[in-house]
């Protein structure tokens, strides 16, 4: 039952449309993946691929040692559960548990046992005897997870399990994956969401797809912190990052990055990448947490820009400030416990060990070796 | 929205007026409904009051409707009971009878088997033209249906030809046979619709839990499909049941169905019309009867409540 998931080179194309570029990547037995990436990215193709009910138009899915391509889903022993839930209709919530266990001729008792212990685990003992048409958009999620998980499997494929459930509900079966996740002992686990809070609060490690091709993979942290480039950058952090284009240039002997507005002088780690990488334009990437802010004029101000508050509004709990400075805008998370006023001015200044760079190509640019980012997946 | 004085009655006016209109135009639609509901009845109406009504209550002018009814018409083409005024006419009336009862058995034979071979094969071949689909399986799927658009008569004399070389001719095979031409576009056409309605996904959820697509098949696709099923089995049994042509000209007089032997009634020397009208109530009562049973499962609503959609 240790199998290790793998994907190489795979290549999927619908017609013209090329929905998958040279994926590749290997799950390891107990690992919790986790497929990240906008609508229409082609993650649910990457699952269909790995479940079998999609070919690859070339590369190879391995189960192990064995090669799964001829393999037709029914004998791969993955388990998925899907974005629209599909559940039988005509069946009762426990004959929709019982679903794979009929499918292995299971004694009556095993099933019994098993659809108890599912029950129990997700909440749905008084449900068992429902049919899925009276039951909540919660509790079929509930169902579908449980038919996915009642039979152990090489494999489990989770199609954005959260996405249409209110965020209420999220939150709480988000909980819940964190207890099926020591449930899950022995087989390999993809889940695909386009929300990034959950892939950085679940996975083990985290896969970021984009247009069919994988940008990066690695740990949560990796990709938050090191981000292999400005498209992963974008993706994971709401709001999203602020890029800076800021030309590099020397006054007074000091590397400055040249902003626009304004010249920032450089010091520390972030001037060393910048003088080995000699680059003359670079993109800051400065998270809108990652801002020293200041109301009034600092004492270095030429540290500092100078920006107004362009607008003020509250969201997920924290303020969110819009500055502006001329034709440019940036933003900044700040605590709310003191509202800023529209008009006024503010000083903005990035926390440099904070700030990634990113070469023009959007490649990162390794801040503790200057080393350009070039390794396509990023590990960092 | 805040009504000044000035337009309160103009308002007010309005609603009335749309509150009487509706109810006009209901009463128009129901007397049209009506009217065109006594002319659909009007001939099952008329047959089965002439059905209890003797030959002389119904030739009178005006005709005797509602003054006695007997039960002499249904007596004498079940040839019970029955006496006649000759000999050579009570012989005559007892082998037409025994004719009809031989038609109705043939009949339900025919009609019983051309069914279930239809359903057999139409089913599985409704379940491969929606699932794989492509512009040849539409093709396929419109020809089936074609067989409906095609004169019987227009084939008839072919295929009596092929029937006669190919030994067919006179046998029960030959008549369910060419009865399914009539079947099976049903069958095949209402249950492919229905199977077009089942998600995708189902399927694909069960192949996930381990299923044989063999197991799909018999375990999801075809109580989802339940409904659809049964209608088309309905339909079709009525349209073979009706059949006249193919029994007319394909079957021996032993194996002629019901709708050729009632014309046995149509004498010239006996035209008694409310024997006829009773053969023809005998002859349908099978069909109603099928009709009214199997229309709960026409009407049992399966809500696809599963698939978030």
């Amino acid at each position: 039952m240790s199998t290790t998931i793998a994907l190489s080179h795979i290549w999927k194309r619908f017609g013209s449309k090329v929905a998958l570029a040279d994926v590749s990547f290997e799950v390891q037995p107990g690992e919790f993946f986790v497929l990240i990436g906008p609508s229409g990215a082609g993650k649910t193709t990457t699952l269909r691929v790995l479940a079998g009910l999609e070919s690859p138009s070339s590369g190879v899915v391995r189960f192990g040692e064995r090669v799964m391509n001829d393999v037709p889903p029914q004998a791969r022993n993955a388990r998925m559960a899907f974005e629209n839930y599909s559940l039988y209709p005509h069946l009762s919530v426990r004959e929709n548990l019982a679903s794979p266990l009929r499918a292995q001729k299971a004694n009556k008792r095993e099933v019994a046992e098993r659809i108890d212990r599912i029950a129990t685990m997700l909440g749905l003992e008084t449900l068992l005897d429902r049919a899925p048409r009276e039951l909540s958009g919660g509790q079929r999620q509930r169902v579908s997870l449980g038919r996915a998980l009642i039979v152990e499997s090489n494999l489990l494929l989770l199609d954005e399990p959260l996405a249409h459930l209110d965020a209420r509900i999220r939150h709480e079966l988000r909980a819940k994956f964190h207890d099926i996740k020591s449930f899950l002992s022995r087989g390999a686990v993809i889940y695909v969401t386009h929300d990034y809070l959950e892939a950085l609060s679940l996975a083990d490690r985290i896969g970021v797809l984009v247009a069919g091709s994988l940008q990066q993979i690695g740990t949560p942290e990796d990709v938050y912190y090191r981000p292999s480039n400005i498209t992963v950058a974008r993706l994971v952090g709401q709001p999203a990052i602020n890029l800076l284009r800021a030309r590099i240039v020397t006054e007074n002997g000091a590397l400055c990055a040249d902003v626009g507005p304004v010249r920032l002088p450089l010091s520390g780690e972030i001037a060393q990448a910048l003088e080995a990488a000699k680059a003359q334009t670079v993109i800051l990437g400065i998270r809108p947490q990652f801002w020293n802010l200041s109301h009034s004029r600092p004492a270095d101000a030429e540290r500092w820009v100078e920006a107004k508050i362009g607008l003020y509004e509250i969201r997920n709990y924290k303020g969110v400030i819009r500055a502006d400075r001329d034709n440019s805008s940036w933003l900044a998370l700040t605590d709310t416990y003191r509202d800023p006023v529209e008009g006024s001015p503010i000083w903005l200044q990035p926390q440099w060990d904070r700030t990634l760079l990113f070469d023009e190509g959007g490649m990162r640019i390794s801040a503790s070796t200057g080393a350009l980012g070039r390794t396509a997946l990023g590990h960092s | 929205m805040a009504t000044t004085p000035a337009n309160d009655s103009a308002v007010r006016q309005r609603i009335l007026a749309t509150e009487r209109e509706p109810l006009r135009v209901r009463a128009y639609v129901n007397v049209a409904l009506g009217v065109v509901g006594v002319a659909f009845l009007f001939p099952i109406a008329w047959m089965v009051v002439l059905s209890f009504k003797s030959q002389a209550q119904i030739t009178s002018m005006p005709p005797d409707l509602f003054s006695s009814f007997t039960l002499e018409n249904y007596r004498s083409v079940l040839n019970i009971g029955v006496s006649y005024s000759s000999v050579s006419k009570a012989s005559l009336m007892e082998i037409k009878s025994t004719e009809f009862l031989q038609g109705m058995l043939n009949t339900t034979v025919v009609s019983f088997f051309s069914v279930a071979i239809s359903a057999l094969v139409g089913i599985p071949a409704a379940y491969g033209l929606s699932r794989y689909k492509n512009a040849l399986k539409d093709q396929l799927a419109f020809t089936f249906l074609s067989f409906r658009f095609v004169p019987q008569l227009l084939v008839i004399i072919p295929l009596y030809l092929i029937y006669q070389k190919i030994g067919l001719y006179g046998t029960y095979f030959g008549v369910i046979w060419a009865s399914s031409l009539v079947s099976i576009p049903f069958v095949v056409w209402i249950t492919r619709s229905y199977m077009d309605d089942i998600p995708l996904e189902i399927e694909e959820a069960a192949l996930m839990d381990g299923h044989t697509r063999r197991d799909v098949f018999f375990r999801i696709i075809l109580p989802l499909a339940k409904p659809g099923i049964a209608a088309s089995i309905i339909i079709s049994f009525i349209a073979v049941w009706n059949n006249f042509t193919f029994g007319f000209v394909l079957a021996t007089t032993r194996l002629q169905p019901v709708t050729v032997k009632i014309l046995s009634f149509y004498d010239i020397t006996d035209m008694n019309y409310g024997r006829i009208a009773a053969a023809m109530m005998l002859a349908t009562l099978p069909m109603i009867l099928v009709s009214q049973v199997a229309a709960k499962y026409l009407v049992s609503g399966m809500s696809m409540g599963a698939v978030r959609k």
